[in-house]
């Protein structure tokens, strides 16, 4: 069936009776339906959804004259705005992760404000546009029921507050745990992964500690059914607890030497602003819209594209590295780089029910073009994988790679072969030109000064 | 030194005064939620299981109650702070 008579639903938005998610001619559009009528009047008439707009909490959206998917039971459609790319919070730095959080308490703040309030606060229902996060489930807010509890507490819990703890007290890569539990990470399960002393912390200790205890006592009782009321101003304390215990979080990351990569003994400056005049050329030779900087470090090479305007999703596996990253792009207001953590040799897989409601890391592509600097030695050397099948992937993803190969007798690949035996013959010079030229015409390939490192410039093959 | 025209203490005293009574109408409240914490901790009839979230309904009053006493001091100060940040700075401007 070709693409423009394409109409489908968006896996991952099927759980909501409000509404969902179709896309059609290759654009996306959100069936609102019936049944969420009078909750979508209140947002749009109340002032909510103005004020969340342009307090850029909420994505914005037109109401589309498109036939609905399913029309018995629609009351409208609208068209929300284009996020370029979908991330998962398994894939975000701590940073990023406590920003969702913040912005999920603060829509629920501001739509108290207005006699609404948040039905759900999943942490995927958080997005990055522009650097910042912000909601893109329209149908997430009902009316506020006065007395009526804060239903997503444990979402929030689970989604947000858990894993942040867990980052802040143990280890930043724990993270990771939400790639199993969908659902955010079951508050038993991360209190027994928290440290004992962290149970002095009185927030972690009610919200998280409790709040388990509290949740296995009430799991197997089914006697008397009996509403609980929390005042308004409760609410509000509530509400502004979480915020102070989150806002008061730091990630803890492990002494990570790849902080210091492009400033250590092995780059001399010359290489480095060779390699970034390199990058500078790349693009204005291409003009690539969107891109991957594979294995991005700190982002360096990241940030010239992005003062270009050039959408980046900029990523790598350590933890440290992407929060730097995320920290510099947000001092700098370089709001078209999204750093994200992804692991290149086992990337984000696809989740949820009968594989589809999360999408793999590169069904989200594909991009027009890669940055893969520094990364070929590492993928070939550390992790076993033939260049052949690193060529294979390339051409998948994109159309056009900047790639540095860097040769055996480099001092950096000589200290990954220190303890390794060296099984790797078929990593050279020639070996990377003939599988990358199955795939990929050579178009330029340019010596580093002050290094024996090769930087190609690609352009894959008309298939 | 600034010299605050008796007027000023007026309204601050009514301002204090109002505050208070407002705590503690507000604490008696919560000092109440507060004793019945301990019958929820350890209930002699367990709440109903309405949903997997009930135990967390139920828990986010009992933690609600806790810090909604911190809260109302907290906003009581941010009020108290802005109003004589406001008064202050008034004065500044109209010595400038």
């Amino acid at each position: 069936m070709p693409i423009s008579d394409s109409c489908f639903s968006v896996s991952g938005s099927f759980r909501d009776p409000s509404g969902f998610l179709f896309e059609k001619d290759g654009l996306i559009f959100r069936q609102v339906n019936k049944g969420y009528q009078e909750q979508y009047d209140c947002l749009m008439n109340s002032g909510l959804y103005a004020s969340l707009v342009s307090a850029g909490f909420l994505i914005s959206h037109v109401e589309a004259d498109v036939p609905a998917l399913n029309g018995e039971i629609a009351y409208k459609v609208i068209k929300p705005e284009i996020i370029p790319f979908i991330s998962y919070p398994y894939e975000w730095c701590f940073s990023q992760l406590k920003q969702a959080a913040l912005t999920t308490l603060r829509i629920q703040k501001m739509a108290l404000e207005f006699g609404m309030t948040l039905k759900d606060s999943s942490a995927y229902n958080i997005q990055f546009l522009n650097g910042k996060p912000l909601l893109i489930d329209t149908l997430s807010f009902e009316k506020y029921r006065s007395g009526a509890p804060w239903g997503p507490y444990r979402q929030f819990c689970q989604h947000f507050l858990a894993p942040l703890a867990l980052m802040s007290c143990v280890d930043a890569r724990m993270n990771q745990l939400s790639r199993n539990y969908l659902d955010g990470i079951p508050l038993d399960l991360a209190s027994s992964l928290l440290p004992v002393w962290s149970r002095l912390r009185p927030s972690l200790f009610f919200h998280l500690y409790g709040h388990a205890k509290f949740q296995n006592h009430y799991e197997d009782k089914a006697s008397q059914s009996r509403s609980c009321r929390l005042s308004r101003l409760a609410l509000q304390a509530l509400l502004d607890n979480l915020e102070s215990v989150v806002a008061g979080m730091k990630g803890r990351f492990r002494k990570s030497h790849w902080l210091r990569y492009y400033s250590d003994a092995h780059h001399s400056q010359e290489t480095i602003t060779a390699k970034q005049e390199l990058v500078a050329e790349f693009l204005r030779r291409y003009s690539p819209g969107f891109m991957y900087d594979m294995g991005s470090n700190t982002g360096i090479f990241s940030r010239i594209a992005s003062r270009q305007n050039i959408r980046v999703v900029s990523f790598d596996n350590d933890h440290s590295v992407v929060e730097e990253n995320y920290q510099t792009c947000f001092k700098e207001r370089l709001f078209s780089v999204l750093p994200l953590v992804v692991d290149i040799t086992n990337p984000s897989p696809a989740t949820g029910w009968a594989l589809e409601e999360r999408d793999s890391f590169f069904e989200r592509g594909p991009v027009d073009a890669v940055l893969a600097l520094a990364i070929i030695h590492h993928l070939v050397i550390s992790s076993g994988i033939p260049l052949e099948k690193i060529a294979a992937l390339f051409q998948k993803i994109c159309r056009y790679a900047l790639v540095e190969f860097i040769p055996k007798s480099d001092s950096l690949v000589q200290r990954l072969l220190v303890n390794r035996e060296d099984i790797f013959s078929g990593y050279t010079r020639g070996n990377f030109e003939q599988e990358f030229g199955r795939y990929f015409e050579i178009e330029d390939s340019r010596p580093l000064p002050g290094s024996s490192r090769i930087v190609y410039f690609f352009k894959r093959k008309q298939r | 030194m600034i010299k605050l025209p008796p007027l000023f203490f007026a309204p601050l005293h009514v301002y204090l005064t109002n505050i208070l009574e407002f705590l503690i109408t507000k604490f008696s409240k919560y000092i109440v939620l507060s004793i019945s914490i301990f019958l929820v901790f350890f209930p002699e009839e367990g709440y109903a299981y309405i949903d997997p979230g009930a135990g967390s309904s139920i828990f986010q009053v009992v933690v609600a109650s806790l810090v909604v006493g911190f809260f109302v001091i907290k906003t009581a100060f941010g009020k108290i702070k802005m109003w004589l940040g406001r008064v202050f700075f008034r004065k500044k401007q109209k010595k400038d």
